[in-house]
């Protein structure tokens, strides 16, 4: 229908000479200063303006668009045979880009907003990739003193350098690097997942080499599109040979070699789903093992070369990975930090891509969860609060740490940021080898070789992308179900302490970055570092608290809000007349010190619901920016006594 | 009259308890018996059931010639078999027992056998329950 319209109403502007009278004095549908959400950025699309209508297009609102000067009018998304009811119900069915030539933008904006039929005119404003964007070519010295083969099966040469999957202490990648500062999935790699094909990640950023030999095996595939004919678009999907994704930027092929490209896409993807054991290059987090198993990337470019990144292209990209069964998208960018400083702000400055997250959340790809995951990284400014997107409250946001398990000096951390994952990091000592940075997959074509280091919250945002595909394949085995909002709650809650080590400072080999006073960042690095394990028995199941009738307790809430519950803001506890009954709580219960403190009478089993902020100690809100709201149902189970290890004898 | 007919059957209940083939196990008998898998299949107190959780007990006790050992699997609520190990001892018929992680099981039970297959545990500490067990191997 679109690519129709689209032809169609240039062709209706050229030719038909119609007019339309906008009235100045009488605008209905808010004031119109006030549609116009955002402030054009030094890097906005100085020729297109996004708008949205109050309803479908008609022959007056394009009259009235072609009294303005408007060059061009064409839907924002792509329709979707068969989403068309929730196209409307998000609205993605009144967005347009209108285009103009030889106008200015801000009087077209201005004049646009007089507009009744128009409720919102947004400027095309651009993000930014959560990476220095530098990378480090392989060494091709695989560290090999320090054994990791024996735990795990893959045979992945270079398995041994990746920290991030398991961190052994190894001086040799930095001094300070702690054992066990990781992701902690080889024992779910084991005996429990490494992935499922049916479970796709779109990475949502440069192009991804789908051709990478460590990477092809776990491409998703357009079946329709890679058997039919070229230049066709065989699905009828709106998008041409979009066999491995697409390249939204140019509306053509996927690239990642253009000067201005870095390879950031690619080094995403492999971090999630670079194929596992298959005795090439790295392993990844969910990238099977080496039978074809592995979680599907999508490439949805929204970088290219020096071109993209804006929202209006960030918004087409979210949609069709919606519409084209991902689950989960790995957005490894952001706006400028302060950009926005809070939910709301965001909300109404950045409507269309707020649409299509809300119509990619809402869209059920699995058999799993009712919807999608997005996962966003939270921003490379040292900035205390996370940039948006990410920093929306409902979305999570992932900060940075090195091998050190301390954080970054470049991660955001404070309001906005849920949770932390490894993003790798430049100048630690000893500094004779970029080990403390992230090693994945990268096109050879920038860089003569297939794998190379790169640091952000880029790179840490696919661990955890990678981590919630690895929950949903094992949610799948075990025929597990939940809503996006439980299972968000799951992997938030999915934490390990990382304020125990929050006392001194952090220093630089040879001082090439200013030390970090670790203090600062105590109780704002989200709920603590992603455990994949955890998540994993989460998924499981939790188990019941113990009580014994009689006791003024205080019950171990870790197994549901992982071992920093103890740092978690809670904001209260739901718990009925009838379950405080149940057990015959006089007392009403409340946490300290992470600990739920409960006093039963009697012997039963009773509910309650524990309200926490997963990360930081205010919730985000429409004036704020803050931690997601995670409610976590905790059953306990009184008996007349109860043992110290948690056994029933 | 009402309370003669009551006391009537309560006598005649309690003669056929006596001359039942019901089980009066020696401790040596008890043991050999207590050896094997049991599932919980009822608990209960003079008050209560343990309300809505699904709660999954099997517990294996492993006879040995020096210590003898247990294996406890437990799904309490809608988790996971978790597994304890530890040991346990018979005296006479009060059975006790430790974690393999050195603690000592919450309570210590009298134990009784109503049929070779079917078991029941009583607390001895703090109110009383008691817990029926069926064997499974």
């Amino acid at each position: 229908m679109n690519k129709r319209i689209f032809i169609s109403l240039i062709a209706f502007f050229l030719i038909t000479g119609c007019t339309a009278d906008i009235d100045y004095e009488s605008n209905d549908s808010g004031s119109a200063s006030e549609k116009i959400v955002n402030t054009k950025s030094s890097t906005a699309d100085q020729n297109a303006l996004l708008i949205k209508l109050t309803s479908p297009l008609n022959d007056d609102i394009q009259c009235k668009l072609e009294s303005l000067g408007v060059k061009s009018i064409s839907p924002v998304f792509t329709s979707f045979k068969g989403k068309e009811e929730m196209e409307i119900k998000y609205g993605l069915d009144l967005w347009y880009k209108v285009t103009i030539s030889d106008h200015d933008i801000e009087k077209l904006a201005s004049d646009l907003s007089l507009i009744d039929e128009i409720s919102t005119v947004e400027y095309n404003n651009k993000a930014a990739k959560a990476s220095d964007c530098i990378v480090y070519p392989y060494d091709g010295n695989p560290i090999t003193s320090l054994a990791t083969k024996s735990t795990t099966t893959f045979d992945d040469p270079y398995l041994s350098d990746q920290w991030n999957l398991k961190n052994l202490g190894n001086a040799s990648i930095a001094t300070t690097a702690y054992k066990g500062g990781d992701v902690n999935v080889y024992d779910v790699w084991n005996s429990l997942t490494t992935g499922d094909p049916s479970i796709v990640v779109a990475i949502v950023d440069e192009g991804v080499k789908y051709n990478h030999p460590d990477l092809q095996g776990n491409m998703w595939v357009n079946s329709k599109e890679y058997n039919g004919k070229k230049g066709v678009d065989d699905d009828g999907n709106g998008f041409v040979d979009d066999i491995y994704g697409y390249n939204f930027v140019s509306n053509g092929d996927i690239t990642w070699s253009k000067t201005g490209d870095s390879g950031h896409g690619t080094h995403c993807a492999g971090i999630v789903s670079a194929v596992n054991n298959n005795g090439v290059g790295i392993s990844s987090v969910a990238g099977g093992s080496g039978n074809n198993d592995g979680v599907r990337i999508m490439s949805c470019q929204v970088f290219d070369g020096n071109e993209g990144g804006d929202s209006y292209t960030i918004a087409k990209a979210i949609k069709y990975a919606a519409d084209m069964g991902a689950s989960i998208i790995s957005c490894s960018f952001g706006y400028k930090g302060g950009a926005y400083l809070s939910d709301g702000s965001y909300k109404s400055a950045n409507g269309v891509e707020m649409d299509a997250i809300d119509y990619f959340e809402a869209t059920k790809n699995n058999s799993v969860i009712d919807g999608g995951i997005a996962v966003f990284a939270s921003g490379n400014d040292g900035d205390p609060y996370a940039t948006y997107p990410g920093a929306m409250s409902d979305i999570i946001s992932v900060s940075a740490f090195g091998p050190d398990y301390l954080p970054t000096y470049y991660t955001n951390y404070g309001p906005g940021c849920n949770i932390v994952a490894p993003g790798g990091e430049a100048y630690l000592a000893p500094w004779t080898t970029h080990k403390a940075l992230i090693l994945s997959t990268v096109p050879c074509e920038l860089y003569d070789d297939n794998y190379g280091y790169m640091q952000g919250t880029s790179m840490a945002c696919p661990h955890v992308s990678g981590i919630v595909a690895l929950g949903l394949s094992y949610a799948k085995k075990i025929g597990k179900t939940f809503t996006v909002k439980k299972f968000k709650e799951l992997v938030v809650t999915s934490a390990n302490d990382f304020d125990k080590r929050m006392i001194g400072t952090k220093e630089y080999y040879n001082n090439a970055h200013s030390p970090l006073e670790l203090k600062n960042y105590m109780k704002k690095m989200g709920t603590g570092s992603i455990d994949a394990w955890l998540l994993m028995m989460k998924i499981e199941g939790v188990p019941c608290l113990l009580a014994a009738a009689g006791d003024r307790q205080w019950l171990d809430i870790s197994p549901y809000f992982g071992t920093s519950s103890v740092n978690l803001t809670y904001t209260g506890i739901d718990i009925s007349d009838k379950d405080k009954a149940a057990i015959g709580l006089s007392e009403d219960p409340y946490i300290e010190y992470g600990r739920l403190y409960v006093y039963p009478t009697k012997i039963g089993s009773a509910k309650l619901t524990v309200h926490a902020i997963g990360g930081g100690s205010q919730l985000g809100g429409d004036d704020s920016i803050g931690g997601m709201a995670i409610s976590q149902e905790i059953s306990i189970v009184v008996r007349s006594f109860k043992s110290t290890s948690g056994g029933w004898l | 009259m009402a309370i003669m007919k009551k006391i009537s059957v309560l006598f005649l209940f309690v003669v056929a308890v006596m001359l039942s083939g019901c089980k009066k196990a020696t401790n040596d008998d008890l043991y050999s018996l207590l050896i094997g898998e049991w599932e919980l299949v009822d608990y209960s107190t003079k008050s209560v059931t343990i309300g809505e959780e699904q709660v999954s007990v099997f517990i294996a006790f492993i006879g040995g010639t020096t210590t003898n050992e247990f294996s406890l699997r437990q799904n309490i609520g809608d988790g996971y078999l978790n597994t304890f190990t530890g040991t346990w001892t018979l005296s006479d018929n009060m059975l006790s027992g430790v974690y393999s992680d050195g603690t000592a099981w919450g309570n210590t039970y009298v134990v009784s056998m109503t049929d070779d297959d079917t078991m029941i545990m009583e607390t001895t500490v703090g109110t009383a329950e008691k817990y029926t067990y069926k064997r499974i191997e």
